[in-house]
């Protein structure tokens, strides 16, 4: 019926059609010149040469066939259904069509042909990769993966695509329409359905996790199988039905109908595998609902508290055989006990350590163990669980939402599986999240709060390993009796974890700790990059130790660090209530396979651009010294940059998965309550927010450039409308609860401190909690034992800040700094004055910083009353750098503002009497001669807005409409009047301005300025900066430039210095950049971006010092020119009934940060009306506030 | 009989009724199909090759069904289609080769061998690696051919193979086809070119609005119109009257007036005119309208 020669000849000139189309020729040189591009900036030298793709050479073949696989998609597209256009437009195809061959033959051999064209293609691009992979250093051609990803990935796709277009063209009989429909189904795949229902119309394996461990290989071989046959067989179903709706007389009528059959039978088989795929996925929501269901219904079952575990652990086939004793208190009366156990791991015995059987309940995962007599509170029992099986995954992060679980794990485009347990005959690891051993109480649950409590308990470990493994818990390594290695703890901890693999392990002893390292075996590529340095090592590890002891003020508390290898399909989740995530435990870290994601781990690769960038000739001992450092310090240092921009630019800074102080506090200090579940994470913020003091504020700077609000802000935000006990159980705010939490735990300790003073405060609090190392503090005791020793009574104001929605909001005064001189001393004077204009008390913190970072600042609390004025005076010995008012939890925006010292006024008198006085009258008010409408005054600020109509368009200008005020990307400004947060924005309680795109003119922004004494004005606009909108908001470009170099705190000084020089507004300046470019207050635009741009480059210091260097180059080179057009302004409009109507035009190029005159004018007693279109040259124009101030 | 043709009948779904009750013997050796431009002939073709299904009536070619048996049919069927302009982007001799692949002809060498030949018999050897679409109207036309047979089809249907051919590649092309149908095949041409009936046939049929007006030889044909065809010498006022009143062939301008042919059995005993020896086109004419309309209006 169906004969391979007939196939072969069509397919051989349908593939020389194809590759003499220019279409296709055109496709397949930018395919090779981009992939050529690609590869030298991956994998080579030249480039980034990433880690992550020659650690793990899989992802070479799978990165790059993904990359060309969305391309091709497109393409085929429009080639394969050109086919059955040509043979409708060439009246020669006819000649063919009355050959003895059939229909099946005919369309078979054309998609053949078209098919082997593609994979041609692929084949001659992986040829390129290969070529590439092969010259890449520290890697090598992991050959299967070609093979298997061209299988997984382009096969079914192409086939899929193929068939698809063919029918849809057959239907629709129109090439350009079959184009459109299919580009549309591919848009929405990628766009919009994208990973639901894990991944089943992922038809591109865009999306899908397809990561292959060096170790494992997949983790689910069987679903990634099972997804892309059912693309196959769903392309063999549309190939068939094409054969059926082929416009051409079969050989008979039976032939046709066998291929309707056959392409129903393949929809059918895709069907079902479909479904089985969703109702696996769907099986797996339903297991973790029932949890917590369970955990909701049984979540206040009495529980006894473990104080040891001695746990005997055989590994067994995919997972492991367990006798877990239990020496465990009750925490109340009662006989029968709860635990939580792994739902896959069968428990076959419970018993007392006597061999007294105990009667046991198992429901999913809950363990109800009765003790077959009543157990008083306190009293120890011994338990016996004996159980076993393999892992289910479900029972983790119970807590997270199915988008949160959804969401994908992508690494430099390499989708990752998101495993949080292993459980196969050749590799086991367990977190303590996924319940290996029986824990007290339930998991998560939605209506009982403390389940994430973990308490302190000894441990006492036997692992018996498959034959060739080894395995690795907490604890030192004892003895190997029997095949059992045993591991001991030396204290108590909060839970143990377990990896069973083929482990390499090798250790070094420094001052009592050995630092381990447990990598799976030939993974030993660290090695060559220290070769140098064997020696050096040990001492160079105790002084990066030392160094962080000594930052965070505490103790590393272990005799053991010890660096765990896991596959890189490991995955883990930040937790609002811990600082702790999975890839620490006590005295252990996970590092993924090869350390992937950790660039500088690749000490050779690092060595080399250190010695290629460097400028100074350097020892190889040198530059392994300063690799092995910079790869050390990925563990002391608290914050990693993640940048991710969004539709409209939506950012965020992330918290560094490596970073240690877990050690030092979270897995030794256990401050719980169970009323406040986040207390321990409250005590650990608050104890870190004293050590480092100014961290919030580079985080912050990001967010806001980012994402229009500071994470402090949207806190705040978010603390007016929800109380704080409703925003911790609101995880769609996952994102800024830390900043909620942190903003909170000031807000309560700030209470203390002002009582008590902040230093005496925080260091009693400190003295508590490290008396009670390894133990369970509870919160209230904390609270109670600070009353006890310094009078403060922090408790009584805890069930207000918990429940409160009500937020003070203040209005500040320009503060007044002031060198004074008298006969007896030079001091330095500061003022201040708050007013408190709202219904609640408030509480606000001044930092008065003396040096650079504050790392030489005093804080000092201030209390200001529902509807009272405070004023604060502050003497100094010491030059005072900079202040920042921190309003903490407020209605203001930004919650915290900075004001730069630069010149004191001088003056001879006596010293004021430094401290906090009530006074009269309003701060800040304005001057009576003055008036200002800001675009917060809803009555008399207006904007003129483009009607949203289709769907297109709201989804494209309304993405984030949930947030009021945006991220305004510099180099893509919005096109509708979009509200956005700056300091340097002029606004009493909100600083903020409407952003737009410049266009014709036609979207104006209104000001009505009521007039209330006629006479001579002089009429002044707030501009944030010279330039253009938010990015130049920093200082004549120093933040537009600041991005690319990569150098945000060069950015930020350079805006302070355009903020804080000229228009004597709070902002900015604190951080140095001001005082550099500050003399050149005229030139603001042009200079005063280089300057400020670069004197911010080094002053921002620490984390970033390399790129804020260029970055602030940059910056000054945009804001020069930016800037040198002559009608480079804004235009305006100034009217008042018939006296006034003028055509105003605000000159950029001489315009400055601050107020700047747009002319005196004559106003009768009634409303003026000045109009701003967005007509410019400038990217954007902004509109913020106008103030009109009266000529005497 | 290599083809039987029984109760033909052809509607579109547009309603046009495009061959009505055609009956057909169809014997070996070249037979023509002629009729005026929307005859049916094409329609009547496409069915012939398989290339679209009847409406109703049965179809037999060498004992083969049409119907179910369309595999064996296309086996022994060379088919040069109406129009042939337009082609993909292959080279003159791929394109044979592509055919010959497609009938089944698997050995590559024979079937080089064969495009070779083939491309020699039709004078298209020396432009073989030219593309296809750069050849000349008469050079595609006999690259047309060429793929009709190069698998040594038993049937060849040949449909409107001259038309826009320049009198030399007429020839050519019409003595390729006498050559052809020496070799036991049976060739239908279909045409509305009387002169291509006329050199090559031995039978033919005529067609008019979807209908078999006339079968038999191209001589019972001139037979049929033997006394019909006349030359009138004629001033200018009997020439336009001649014009309205009669079919007319052909007009010639004369010393004193025109020499008109025209077919008619009734001619004016007025005029002065002579009968002539009937040709083909002469026959064709008379069979369209004089035969057919009798017919129809019958």
């Amino acid at each position: 019926m169906v004969t391979l020669n007939n196939i072969l000849s069509v397919a051989h000139y349908e593939r020389k059609l194809l590759l003499r189309s220019w279409f296709f020729r055109v496709f397949a040189i930018l395919v090779i010149l981009a992939f050529v591009v690609i590869n030298m900036a991956t994998l080579s030298d030249v480039g980034m040469s990433t880690w992550l793709y020659r650690a793990i050479p899989s992802t070479i073949p799978y990165f790059n066939l993904t990359l060309l696989n969305v391309a091709q998609a497109v393409i085929a597209i429009f080639l394969s259904a050109d086919f059955i256009k040509r043979d409708k437009q060439l009246d020669t195809s006819e000649v063919f069509y009355v050959r003895p061959l059939s229909n099946a033959e005919y369309v078979l051999g054309k998609t053949w042909g078209n098919l082997s064209v593609f994979f041609f293609l692929n084949f001659v691009m992986l040829l390129l990769v290969y070529f590439f992979n092969t010259t890449a250093s520290n890697t090598y051609v992991d050959f299967s993966s070609y093979i298997i990803y061209f299988l997984l990935i382009t096969v079914p796709t192409l086939l899929f695509i193929m068939g698809l277009a063919f029918c849809v063209m057959l239907i629709l009989n129109n090439q350009a329409l079959t184009f459109i429909v299919l580009l549309g189904y591919i848009a929405l795949t990628l766009f919009y359905i994208q990973g639901k229902w894990d991944y089943v119309f992922d038809y591109m394996a865009y999306g899908l996790p397809m990561f292959r461990s060096t170790v494992l290989g997949f983790t689910d071989p069987v679903k990634l199988l099972s997804l892309r046959i059912m693309y196959i067989l769903l392309g063999a179903g549309f190939i068939c039905l094409t054969v059926y709706l082929f416009k051409r007389l079969p050989h008979s009528p039976a032939q046709k109908y066998l291929f309707l059959f056959l392409a129903l039978g393949f929809f059918a088989l895709s069907g079902i595998i479909a479904v089985h795929h969703v109702m696996r996925f769907n099986g797996n929501i339903e297991e973790r609902r029932q949890m917590v269901a369970l955990n909701d219904e049984f979540g206040d079952s009495p529980v006894m508290l473990v104080d040891e575990y001695d746990l005997t652990i055989d590994q067994k086939g995919n997972g492991i055989s367990v006798e877990a004793v239990m020496f465990a208190i009750a925490q109340e009366s009662a006989s029968k006990f709860l635990f939580t156990l792994n739902p896959s791991l069968k428990v076959s015995s419970v018993h007392t350590l006597d061999g007294r059987d105990l009667q046991y309940e198992r429901n999913l995962h809950l363990l109800f163990v009765d003790m077959g007599r009543e157990v008083a509170v306190d009293d120890t029992v011994q338990v016996v669980v004996e159980y076993a099986g393999s892992i289910d995954e479900n029972i983790c992060y119970l807590d997270m939402s199915q988008a949160v679980l959804q969401a994908k794990n992508t690494s430099n485009r390499i989708n990752f599986p998101k495993k949080y347990a292993f459980s196969t005959s050749g590799y086991f690891m367990v977190t303590p999240e996924s319940y290996w051993y029986p824990r007290p109480g339930t998991t998560f649950s939605n209506v009982h709060s403390g389940w994430q409590q973990s308490f302190f308990s000894y441990y006492d470990v036997r692992v018996k390993p498959a034959k060739g493994l080894v395995p690795v818990t907490q604890g030192a390594l004892t003895d190997t009796l029997d095949g059992y290695f045993h591991f001991m703890p030396d204290t108590p901890l909060p839970s143990v974890s377990l990896a069973i693999g083929d482990y390499v392990r090798e250790s070094i002893t420094k001052n009592n700790v050995t630092y381990g390292v447990y990598y799976f075996k030939g993974h030993d590529f660290f090695k060559d990059g220290l070769d140098s340095i064997p020696d050096t090592i040990p001492g160079m590890i105790n002084e990066i130790k030392e160094d962080f002891e000594r930052t965070v003020q505490m103790t590393y508390p272990y005799d053991r660090f010890t660096l765990v290898e896991v596959p890189g399909q490991f995955y883990c989740y930040s937790r609002a209530w811990t600082q702790t995530v999975d890839w620490t435990q006590p005295e252990m870290v996970f590092m993924p396979e090869k350390g992937y994601s950790i660039n500088s781990i690749e000490f050779t690769n690092l060595t080399r651009r250190m010695r290629r960038f460097s400028q100074v000739m350097q020892s190889p001992q040198e530059l392994q010294m300063q690799a092995l450092n910079t790869f050390l310090y990925s563990f002391t240092s608290e914050s990693s940059m993640g940048m991710g921009m969004g539709m409209r630019g939506a950012g965020f800074t992330s918290s560094n998965p490596w970073y240690q102080y877990p050690q030092m506090y979270d897995f030794r200090y256990n401050v719980y309550s169970p009323d406040l579940p986040i207390a321990n994470r409250m005590v650990s913020n608050y104890l870190q927010s004293n050590i480092l003091s100014g961290r919030a504020g580079f985080g912050n700077f990001m967010g806001r450039s980012m994402n229009g609000m500071s994470a402090e802000e949207q806190a705040n935000v978010l603390l007016q409308q929800k109380s704080f006990e409703q925003l911790l159980v609101d995880t769609s705010r996952n994102n800024v609860i830390n900043t909620i939490i942190n903003l909170k735990a000031s807000q309560l300790f700030a209470y203390g401190e002002l009582e008590a003073g902040t230093e005496r405060f925080s260091e009693k609090f400190k003295e508590i909690i490290e008396m009670y190392p390894f133990q369970n503090l509870r919160f209230e005791q904390l609270l109670s034992q600070l009353n006890d020793s310094i009078g403060v009574d922090v408790s009584k104001y805890v069930d207000d800040w918990y429940h409160t929605t009500k937020v003070p909001r203040y209005l500040f005064s320009n503060p007044t700094y002031t060198m004074v001189s008298n006969w007896l001393e030079t001091a330095y004077e500061i003022t201040l004055k708050v007013t408190n204009d709202s219904d609640v008390d408030g509480l606000i913190k001044l930092t008065i910083a003396y040096a650079w970072g504050n790392e030489d600042a005093d804080v000092i609390p201030v209390k200001v009353g529902a509807h009272k004025t405070v004023e604060v005076v502050v003497n100094s010995d010491v030059y005072p750098r900079s202040m920042t008012i921190n309003t903490m939890v407020s209605q203001n925006l930004p919650n915290s503002i900075s004001q730069s010292f630069t010149q004191a006024e001088n003056e001879r008198r006596e010293l004021r009497e430094p401290g906090q006085f009530e006074v009269e009258g309003v701060a800040n008010a304005v001057p009576p001669d003055e008036i200002i409408v800001d675009n917060e005054d809803t009555a008399l600020f207006s904007v003129t807005n483009y009607e949203i109509t289709g769907l297109l368009q709201k989804w494209l200008l309304e993405a984030k409409e949930e947030d009021k005020y945006q991220a305004i990307m510099n180099f893509r400004p919005p096109l509708r009047w979009t509200a956005t947060t700056n300091t340097a924005y002029y606004g009493q309680f909100v600083r903020s301005a409407l952003v737009i795109r410049s266009g014709n003119g036609s979207q104006t922004a209104t000001w009505k300025i009521p007039i209330k004494e006629a006479g001579r004005y002089e009429v002044y606009y707030n501009l944030a900066n010279g330039g253009n909108g938010r990015g130049g908001g920093f200082g004549g470009g120093g933040f537009g430039g600041g991005m690319p170099g990569g150098g945000f705190g060069g950015g930020m000084p350079g805006g302070g210095f355009g903020g804080g020089m000229s228009g004597g507004n709070m902002g900015g300046g604190n951080r140095g950049g001001g005082n550099m470019g500050g003399g050149n207050r005229g030139g603001g635009n042009m200079g005063g971006g280089n300057r400020g741009g670069f004197a911010g480059g080094n002053m921002g210091g620490g984390n970033m010092r390399g790129g804020n260097m260029g970055g602030g180059n940059r910056g000054g080179g945009r804001g020069w020119f930016g800037n040198n057009q002559q009608d480079n302004g804004y235009n305006f409009k100034l009217t008042q009934g018939h006296a006034i109507n003028e055509d105003v035009f605000l000159n950029m190029n001489w315009a400055s940060a601050g107020w700047n005159l747009l002319g005196t004018y004559v106003f009768e007693a009634d409303t003026a009306q000045l109009v701003l279109n967005n007509e410019s040259r400038q990217r954007s124009v902004v509109a913020d506030a106008v103030r009109l101030v009266k000529v005497q | 009989m290599s083809i039987i043709i029984e109760g033909l009948n052809k509607i579109y779904p547009s309603g046009n009724h495009a061959l009505k009750d055609v009956n057909l013997t169809i014997p070996s050796g070249m037979f023509g199909l002629l009729g005026p431009n929307g005859a049916g002939k094409s329609t009547l073709m496409r069915i012939l090759v398989a290339l679209m299904e009847p409406t109703s009536g049965k179809v037999s070619m060498f004992g083969y069904d049409l119907r179910t048996q369309k595999k064996d049919i296309r086996r022994i069927l060379g088919y040069l289609p109406q129009d042939f302009r337009f082609f993909a982007k292959y080279k003159t001799y791929e394109f044979l080769d592509y055919a010959a692949r497609l009938s089944g002809i698997t050995n590559s060498r024979v079937r080089k061998q064969k495009v070779a030949d083939m491309l020699e018999q039709v004078g298209l050897y020396d432009a073989r690696d030219r593309f296809a679409s750069r050849l000349s109207g008469g050079m595609k036309r006999r690259l047309g051919i060429a793929q009709a047979l190069i698998h040594d089809p038993k049937i060849i249907i040949v449909d409107e193979p001259t038309t826009g051919l320049d009198p030399e590649e007429r020839i050519k092309f019409r003595n390729i086809l006498t050559n052809i149908a020496e070799h036991d095949v049976s060739i239908i041409l279909s045409t509305h070119i009387v002169g291509d009936i006329s050199s090559s046939c031995t039978h033919m049929t005529l067609m008019n609005r979807g209908q078999v007006s006339f079968f038999g030889s191209p001589e019972d044909l001139l037979k049929a119109a033997e006394g019909s065809v006349w030359l009138i010498h004629a001033n200018d006022e009997e020439f336009h009257e001649i014009i309205e009143k009669y079919p007319v062939v052909a007009t010639i301008p004369a010393e004193k007036g025109w020499d008109v042919q025209v077919v008619t059995k009734d001619i004016d005993p007025r005029y002065k005119a002579e009968a002539m020896v009937p040709n083909l086109e002469h026959a064709y004419v008379h069979f369209i309208d004089t035969t057919f309309n009798e017919w129809s209006n019958a």
